[in-house]
């Protein structure tokens, strides 16, 4: 296996303590939410468990309905627990001029890729290569856990130096609607009390770089996969692909959420400032956006470090 | 609105920058209901019976990869093989056993008699941990079953504990918090629960 930090592929029944988790010493920090969300996890589990069994004896469309809901509350639950690139959508979005639209289609698209490629992984493991599933998949999952951040560090620095350069270039965020050509050299501070528009960023590298976040989500979904092989199990795999669906539209919901919360916030942080400091604070948040982006990057790739 | 105080704008940055940080955390992705046997032999705690009850879901992914010959069943050299692919690596993480003696922690380092079977869907293992020697004078002994990982989250059964073999005169079995493991988190502060047992020692 490829020495990186396995930020959502770490298994500690298969890999050494630097592919999962730093000093063995240190123990995880989980908060009475994280706690209570993981109760919910494990109930959500057991039951989603005993609906696919019920529904193996009696394949009434109640029970496949039921199941489907279960499915989609897992994925929810599962998605609002730590991990699943909900910090690159957040320090994206915070980096970014973004369009609600753009959140939306990130969480929909990184929910449904993450267990998509999941559900691919095991059917191909399964019925192509006959291999051991455990095996495959933390294999694939470590290649792409290491393609994807330095996906992530490269997206990062790119993004920080576009930030850098506008800041450098006096890009101020008051400029109003005049900024048609960009970059030009004392373009001034215009306290024109006009909203803060940028339609510079929104056509840039808003639109541009949003494939390299959705990318990021192709790291295999560990719930999915399990779900997966539980319904081959089953004999059942076209049920584990109706669940599974339902586990990432329920993830995509709340990554959608998340993202357009994100963009909100910051349209209305932004908004609420203006002048001098506005600026600063416009170029600090797209600063820290983009810092945290390639700060999260290296913090996956560098052995140990990983989550 | 004309100006925020910027006191505010740094609130909220902060905030956003607690939040990014928060999500960076793992989270479980196998299911574990837990409990261990204290071990007497001539009135000295001699080993510890750890048992694990795995959900169905990470069941039927191990049962698929080590039951080669699909009886439902482990045999005896697929236990090996599931002791080798999916146990003896948890070495790296203390077996998820954390043994603390009378408020003294023992790493856990080795471990015997690796069994694992499979009853309605849901894989069992079992193992030892041997008590080291000089542990006979031990009152108090906290076994604490966690994944620092966070892969695998770990709950007690309800009946978490029990005592075999020459049986010490009195003892009780309780759960205890563990401050000496507990963290903060925001105004919270979570202490995971180790079993614990104290008992008298026979003379």
């Amino acid at each position: 296996m490829p020495v990186s930090a396995h930020a959502e592929g770490g298994n500690p029944f298969t890999d050494t303590p630097d592919e999962v988790t730093a000093a063995a010493e240190e123990f995880e920090r989980r908060g009475p939410v994280a706690a209570w969300l993981t109760d919910l996890q494990r109930h959500v589990n057991v039951r989603l468990t005993e609906l696919m069994r019920e529904l193996q004896r009696d394949g009434s469309n109640r029970v496949l309905f039921t199941v489907l809901i279960a499915g989609f509350l897992y994925g929810m639950i599962h998605a609002l627990l730590p991990g699943h690139r909900k910090t690159l959508l957040f320090s994206y979005f915070l980096a970014q001029d973004a369009r609600v639209a753009h959140g939306v289609i990130a969480g929909v698209s990184l929910g449904i890729l993450h267990a998509a490629s999941a559900t691919g992984i095991i059917l191909v493991a399964y019925y192509v290569l006959r291999a051991g599933l455990q095996a495959t998949l933390g294999n694939a999952t470590a290649i792409m856990n290491d393609v994807t951040a330095w996906l992530v560090v490269a997206l990062g620095a790119l993004l920080l130096g576009l930030k850098i350069r506008e800041a450098l270039s006096g890009h101020e965020h008051s400029h109003g609607h005049a900024h048609g050509h960009a970059h030009s050299h004392g373009h001034g501070h215009e306290p024109e009390g006009d909203r803060q528009d940028h339609p510079h960023d929104r056509e840039g590298s808003g639109g541009r770089t949003l494939p390299l976040i959705i990318v990021s989500g192709i790291v295999p979904c560990p719930g999915s996969a399990l779900v997966m092989v539980f319904a081959i199990t089953l004999g059942m795999v076209q049920l584990g692909v109706l669940t599974v669906t339902a586990i990432s539209l329920g993830m995509a919901v709340v990554l959608s959420v998340l993202s357009v919360i994100t963009i909100v916030l910051r349209a209305n942080v932004l908004r609420l400032v203006e002048g001098r400091f506005g600026h600063i604070a416009h170029v600090g948040l797209e600063l820290f956006g983009a810092l945290f982006l390639l700060a999260f990057g290296l913090f996956l790739l560098i052995p140990g470090w990983g989550v | 609105m004309r100006r925020a105080p910027g006191v505010v704008v740094l609130l909220v940055i902060a905030l956003l920058a607690g939040g990014a940080a928060a999500t960076a955390y793992g989270h479980p992705h196998v299911f574990i209901d837990g409990r261990v046997a204290f071990e007497f032999s001539r009135g000295e705690l001699a080993t510890i019976e750890v048992e694990w009850r795995f959900d169905e879901l990470f069941s039927s992914m191990i049962q698929n990869d080590y039951d080669r010959n699909r009886n439902g069943r482990f045999d005896r050299q697929e236990i090996d093989e599931v002791e080798r692919g999916a146990f003896s690596n948890l070495k790296y993480f203390n077996y998820f056993t954390y043994l603390v003696v009378d408020g003294e922690r023992i790493p856990t380092e080795e471990v015997q008699d690796f069994r694992v079977d499979h009853r309605d869907g849901r894989m069992r293992y079992r193992f030892r941990i041997p008590v080291s020697a000089g542990l006979e004078r031990a009152r108090t002994v906290q076994v604490m079953l966690y994944d620092e990982t966070y892969f695998t989250d770990i709950a007690l059964l309800r009946e978490y504990a029990s005592v075999r073999g020459t049986v010490p005169a009195t003892y009780e079995i309780s759960t205890q918090p563990m401050e000496a493991f507990s963290y903060s988190y925001g105004p919270a502060t979570f202490v995971p629960e180790a079993i614990q047992l104290t008992y008298e020692v026979r003379r």
